[in-house]
């Protein structure tokens, strides 16, 4: 049986809602940690699945792995050319490619920072009045600016000396972020840590990097069940106090939750005979490929 | 606070590392006679408990966000020399996982935030605070002169490090290598940042959960006083 429609749903009413605001969002502290905890969980599945890939980076033997990173890395910092910069950081973007992990991931995650964070904090070191020098661009000449005690000089140019002394700093930080990333997203974390044990680091403190990572993710899973447990329990504006009385009192119940976490994972671990020594010790297996791989590693350090 | 490769040179990063080791040593040393050794949990779960604060927003009245270190309150919870290996593991998996301060820089951020601002909000805390009673405005008040007082001087020492490197690192053609600031500008912009915001932040954080640690009956401390250890024997 078909029924009309009643007149108040054919009413053909206009309601004029107010035009949105074209604006900047901005997130709340609670938004911003979630986001936080998102950003670290996401790199952590990412990771996960870049290690298990047979690509160039994860076929080479971890120990001959962290060893050329750390020349490189030390290549990099001791260098005065910025082509050897620009140059280790091109041939890390093709190895992070190679290895699988994406051209735009690996952007985002080491080039962003290094070139928009980095790159903010050192643009006023371009200008003479920070980095004098030979004159590459004159921003204004022959004005005599003054607010209150701070003296403007007459000429302000970017010079030869502050843009390169800005780029030996982004691209000396994109280089190490980059070798880092490289190095975390091709080896797993329990690797790299028998890595560290091997070359001397005390077994107590690999112990403590150890469970400390891996507890890391548990906490933070708890974490973003606190913080959603509390949005989905807000409404309306929150106080000041009320946000820092809240945060004052997660860190209170997260200390007592690591405590008793700690204390659970000692009895664990001393009923199952821990003594404190660390039996992850891992053999050293190097072959051609890996030696090829260190002596490629040296002979780029030789250019820097 | 976290200072990235690349803004501080080699030998500057060796120096503060090199500084760094008997910190480390004394840090160890002490935790194996107050502390349990094979108690390697309790370490890693005071570096997880430090990571957690670091990952905190907290929000500040214009709208924005900040991050506290917890320098101060971890000194206070756990004790000065446990916030040492804490701290450091906290930045040492920051610097390798998660690209937060540099892999080089590892010794001079761990300086700052790991031996400086613990120790020096501590001795805060036990000089404005000594015999107030639990969770009086004395106490309170000694934990909110902590936290500001470590960020600030963890501040100030960052600024000297970038400050210096001017001074020490330039290329024959006056291009400096590392950090192009020197201490005119480095101090101010650090300090006027750490003396009106960061610092708050700091402060209100340690004071505000102290208080609930002390509001919900957590005991203090991992490491055992001399007292207590006398008895033990």
């Amino acid at each position: 049986m078909n029924r009309p429609l009643p007149e108040w749903l054919q009413e053909n009413v206009t309601i004029n809602l107010p035009a949105p605001k074209q604006c900047v969002r901005r997130f709340d502290y609670l938004e911003k940690t979630l986001q936080g905890i998102y950003k670290i969980l996401a790199q952590d599945a990412h990771g996960n699945s870049t290690a298990g890939k047979r690509a160039l980076l994860q076929q080479i033997e971890p120990h001959a792995k962290l060893i050329a990173a750390l020349i490189l890395l030390l290549a990099a910092a001791w260098t005065k050319k910025i082509e050897f910069l620009a140059a280790v950081n091109l041939l890390l973007l093709g190895l992070a490619a190679q290895a699988g992990l994406g051209v735009k991931s690996f952007m985002t995650r080491v080039w962003l920072p290094a070139f928009f964070f980095s790159g903010l904090a050192v643009l006023p070191g371009i200008i003479s009045w920070v980095t004098p020098g030979e004159s590459l661009y004159t921003i204004y000449s022959g004005v005599h600016l003054q607010l209150g005690w701070l003296t403007f000089p007459v000429v302000l140019d970017i010079t030869k000396q502050g843009v390169q002394s800005a780029l030996l700093v982004i691209l000396r930080s994109a280089s190490s972020l980059g070798l880092a990333t490289l190095v975390l997203k091709t080896t797993r974390w329990s690797v790299i840590t028998k890595v560290l044990a091997k070359f001397g680091l005390p077994a107590a403190v690999v112990a403590v990097l150890d469970l400390t990572y891996r507890y890391i993710y548990l906490f933070l899973l708890l974490f973003l069940e606190y913080i959603m447990g509390r949005r989905s329990r807000l409404a309306g504006r929150e106080a000041q106090g009320e946000k820092l009385s809240w945060i004052g009192g997660t860190i209170a119940d997260f200390l007592r939750i690591t405590r008793e976490y700690g204390e659970d994972i000692h009895y664990a671990m001393q009923s199952r005979g821990f003594t404190g020594e660390y039996h992850g010790q891992m053999k050293l297996k190097i072959g051609l490929c890996d030696i090829g791989f260190l002596i490629a590693a040296a002979i780029i350090c030789c250019f820097a | 606070m976290h200072i990235p490769d690349g803004y501080l040179s080699p030998s500057t990063c060796a120096v503060l590392g090199a500084v760094m080791a008997p910190v480390w040593y004394r840090a160890s040393y002490k935790l194996k006679y107050t502390l349990d050794a094979a108690r390697v949990p309790l370490l890693a779960m005071g570096a997880v408990f430090s990571f957690l604060i670091m990952l905190f927003n907290v929000p500040i009245p214009d709208g924005t966000t900040a991050h506290a270190v917890g320098a101060s309150l971890l000194a206070i919870v756990l004790g000065p020399w446990a916030a040492v290996i804490a701290l450091s593991v906290a930045l040492f998996i920051q610097a390798l996982v998660f690209g937060d301060g540099g892999i080089l820089a590892f010794g001079a951020n761990t300086f700052n935030m790991a031996f400086i601002a613990p120790f020096a909000g501590y001795y805060t805390y036990a000089l404005l605070g000594k015999g107030a009673k639990p969770g009086a405005k004395r106490q309170l008040t000694a934990a909110f002169a902590a936290g500001y007082i470590s960020i600030n001087i963890a501040a100030l020492a960052a600024a000297l490090e970038f400050g210096c490197q001017p001074l020490l690192f330039t290329a024959a053609d006056g291009t400096p290598l590392y950090c192009p600031y020197g201490f005119s500008v480095t101090i101010p912009a650090m300090m006027l940042a750490h003396l009106t915001v960061a610092g708050l932040v700091e402060g209100f954080i340690t004071l505000i959960a102290l208080k609930c640690i002390i509001h919900a009956e957590i005991p203090l401390g991992l490491e055992k006083t001399d007292k207590e250890e006398i008895q033990d024997v």
